[in-house]
């Protein structure tokens, strides 16, 4: 696996593309969404006014952002500028309509369908999208990812 | 005496005459020369002994028989030569002296050095608590006051019970008033005395069910009967139905109508802010959030009652009402962190009883900070926005405002067999080390770091985020890459459905921030066993499971183990969980922790 370093580049291709996203992002933060395109993240109004950093490293760049309450938000993003994936962590559950977009509706009717018996940490695995999250009260993890846009050459066990 | 026989027969042989066998029986022509005393310490302090000797020199058969006398400061046996010192008020030479009894003119003499001992003048006892209940420990403790270098150690006595004479801990399983003795044991003449009253307690009992629950559909869900009733008044309900939960904390109840549950919401006073609005809660579960809002209830299981909050200015202890008609719906903030669980459906309970490791639900996360996050909010005109609260207004554990009992709960199943049954009955015990059903005994303590979390090992990978949780219904654990240990497919997603019963095991771990001083370093293996999911469900009239297992995801370096109600299953003692901040009387354990 390759080491992240901040901001540094192993190849010119991931240099051309982060330097437009990283100005961009540190201009106006926000989010995208899950399965978005990175250069919409211009046009998303910042629901959350959290402080940013974007680590690059071989297959793709990850935008980490700090929320006032506490939350960690990571966001995945290709060669491609999709957001592949999605994770977080903290003492409360993240916006997770805007994190997840447009999935935000199909894992809520995923996780309906599954007969949970129960309550527990949430699995739901589909052939085009995967969200987990797991913990209790005052600190929760998940991460939500879509296989089919994760680039070549990634884990997704990185995904987190 | 053995001693002195020899010192005299080295006196026959030094003067080279033939001793006539010493005694009493003496000959005519025999005389004493010399007689010389020492003693063995020279320097005591009272109450010490000393071992004098005496060497008697003379001729023909002469007696070494010595009498002994002391000048002051002690007692001697006039016999044996051993001096005991008394207490004296200042430094004292104390001159020994030994008289031939053949020859009382010859006497020899020796000084002892008798250092003056503190003198002690009283003692003080107290026990902490001084009123128990049954069964509880309480832990006494003495002061001595004196002069000089007096002893501090006293020994321990009481009218009844039982008393450790070294530590000072005592209890009884009788009710009564007892007069716990601490008696000085340099001067047992001193002492002081101390009442404990020892009351019995209330019944700290409630039962639990494992059923279907009120969905019909349940697996591994703990249900208790709670009653609520309006602050200071003796209207109450009785909800029944209501999932226990050690991973979550406060007391949440489905409101009539909408959301399918059994509470009337009316009689319960609305928590209000400063300014008179209502307070709504958007509370967060891991598996989706329930809405509604906080109210003021006092809350009754079994023996227990709790009815207010340390530092509240009203009455009643903070619930949620899920599904409150009188505020609002839930705000896009709240509804937008996942699923809506603020149903009868979702839920599959009609109230949630969370008695977790935490005082509050959120705690000081929400009491200030940068931004106020999505917990709790002020309603104002049909509008709700997330709003601080104080930790007296938030949803409180209500185990934590008993008055007593209140530093944890103890719950108890019997085993469940493998394959499933269709039903089992246990307890909540309320109290850790408070009464006698309730003891530590020989569980295993492992402290939680701040966020209730503790490590297990499973197949290799350390899971740092773990938690023992009654409101999950499996083992919920990464696979780890662990050989068959396949999820399941389609409506099953989210457990594991192995081709066979695995017998797996894991290893539980205290959390590297722990509470205690020194650090306990306890850890242990658990053996579990997993099977098919799809099988265990095939019998739809077994509610219960100890071989359920689910998927967890490895995430963010924060791996969970989370240890549902199949852990609970034939515990031997039960599953202990500890309240923050809380000691337990006469150990050394504070919580959070979990002990089993």
């Amino acid at each position: 696996m390759n080491r992240p370093t901040p901001l540094g580049f192993s190849n010119g291709r991931t240099l051309r593309l982060l330097l437009p996203s990283v100005l961009l992002a540190l201009a106006f933060p926000a989010w995208a969404s899950l399965g978005d395109n990175v250069t919409s993240v211009q046009s998303d109004k910042a629901r959350m006014k959290g402080s940013l950093r974007s680590i690059a490293s071989q297959h793709y760049v990850t935008h980490e952002i700090q929320v006032p309450t506490g939350q960690v938000v990571r966001e995945f993003v290709s060669p491609k500028g999709d957001v592949f994936g999605v994770a977080w962590e903290g003492p409360f559950q993240p916006d997770l309509q805007q994190l997840l977009g447009s999935y935000f509706e199909p894992m809520k009717e995923a996780v309906s369908l599954q007969q949970r018996h129960g309550h527990g940490p949430i699995s739901v695995e589909t052939s085009g999208f995967v969200f987990q999250q797991g913990g209790h009260a005052r600190n929760f993890h998940g991460r939500a990812y879509l296989p089919a846009m994760v680039p070549q050459g990634v884990d997704v066990t990185e995904i987190q | 005496m053995r001693f002195l026989g020899i010192l005299a027969a080295v006196g026959c042989l030094s003067l080279l005459v033939a001793c006539g066998g010493g005694g009493s029986s003496s000959s005519s022509t025999s005389t004493i020369t010399l007689v010389g005393a020492s003693c063995n310490p020279t320097a005591i302090t009272s109450g010490q002994t000393s071992q004098c000797t005496a060497s008697v020199s003379g001729t023909g058969s002469y007696s070494s028989t010595v009498t002994w006398v002391a000048s002051s400061g002690g007692t001697i046996n006039s016999t044996s030569g051993l001096f005991t010192a008394t207490t004296v008020p200042f430094t004292t030479q104390v001159t020994i002296t030994a008289t031939s009894t053949q020859d009382t003119t010859k006497s020899g003499s020796t000084v002892i050095t008798v250092a003056a001992a503190g003198v002690v003048t009283g003692v003080t006892a107290s026990c902490t608590p001084a009123t128990v209940q049954t069964g509880q420990l309480t832990t006494c403790t003495a002061t001595v006051q004196g002069t000089g270098n007096f002893s501090p150690n006293v020994d321990w006595s009481a009218s009844g019970g039982s008393i450790n004479p070294i530590t000072g801990l005592f209890s009884s399983g009788n009710s009564g008033t007892y007069t716990i003795t601490a008696t000085s044991q340099q001067n047992s003449n001193v002492t002081g005395t101390t009442p404990v009253a020892v009351v019995n307690g209330v019944n700290n009992q409630l039962a639990i069910v494992v059923d279907a629950g009120p969905t019909g559909n349940y697996v591994n869900g703990a249900f208790a009967t709670v009653t609520v009733c309006t602050p200071g008044t003796s209207t109450c309900q009785n909800i029944d139905h209501v999932l226990l939960d050690t991973g979550s904390v406060g007391l949440r109840l489905l409101a009539q109508g909408t959301a399918g549950g059994e509470l009337d919401p009316t009689p319960f006073p609305l928590q209000i802010d400063s300014n008179g609005n209502p307070i709504g809660q958007c509370n967060q579960f891991v598996d989706g959030f329930t809405w509604g809002s906080v109210a003021l209830a006092k809350i009754q299981m079994a023996g227990e009652t709790a009815s207010t909050v340390p530092n509240a200015t009203v009455a009643g202890v903070p619930m949620q009402i899920i599904g409150d008609p009188r505020i609002p719906s839930a705000p896009s903030s709240c509804s937008s962190t996942g699923v809506d669980e603020s149903n009868l459906n979702a839920l599959g309970a009609y109230g949630v009883l969370g008695v977790g490791n935490f005082e509050q639900d959120c705690g000081p996360g929400c009491v200030s900070g940068t931004s106020a996050p999505n917990v709790y909010y002020s309603c104002v005109s049909g509008v709700c926005s997330a709003t601080f609260l104080a930790l007296a207004q938030q949803v409180t554990n209500p185990v934590w405002v008993l008055p007593a009992d209140n530093n944890g709960v103890l719950i108890q199943l019997p085993s469940v067999p493998s394959g499933g049954t269709t039903t089992v009955s246990g307890s909540l015990i309320f109290g850790i080390g408070t009464q006698t059903n309730n003891a530590l005994g020989s569980a295993t303590v492992f402290d939680t770091n701040s966020a209730a979390y503790f490590t297990t090992t499973f197949n290799g990978q350390k899971n740092s985020c773990s938690y023992i949780d009654s409101g999950s219904n499996a083992y919920f654990f990464p696979a780890s890459g662990y050989p068959g240990l396949t999820p399941c497919t389609g409506q099953t997603a989210g457990f594991y459905c192995p081709a066979n019963l695995l017998s797996l095991s894991a290893i539980n771990q205290n959390a590297p921030d722990q509470s205690q001083n020194p650090p306990t370093t306890n850890s242990g293996t658990v053996s579990f066993n997993v099977g098919n999911a799809n099988t265990l469900f095939s019998n739809a009239q077994f509610t219960a499971f100890s071989e359920l297992g689910g998927t967890n995801a490895p995430i963010n370096g924060c791996g969970s183990f989370a240890w549902g109600l199949p852990f609970f299953y034939g515990k031997q003692q039960g599953v202990f969980t500890a309240i923050e901040q809380q000691p337990v009387t006469g150990t050394s354990y504070v919580g959070p922790f979990w002990a089993y």
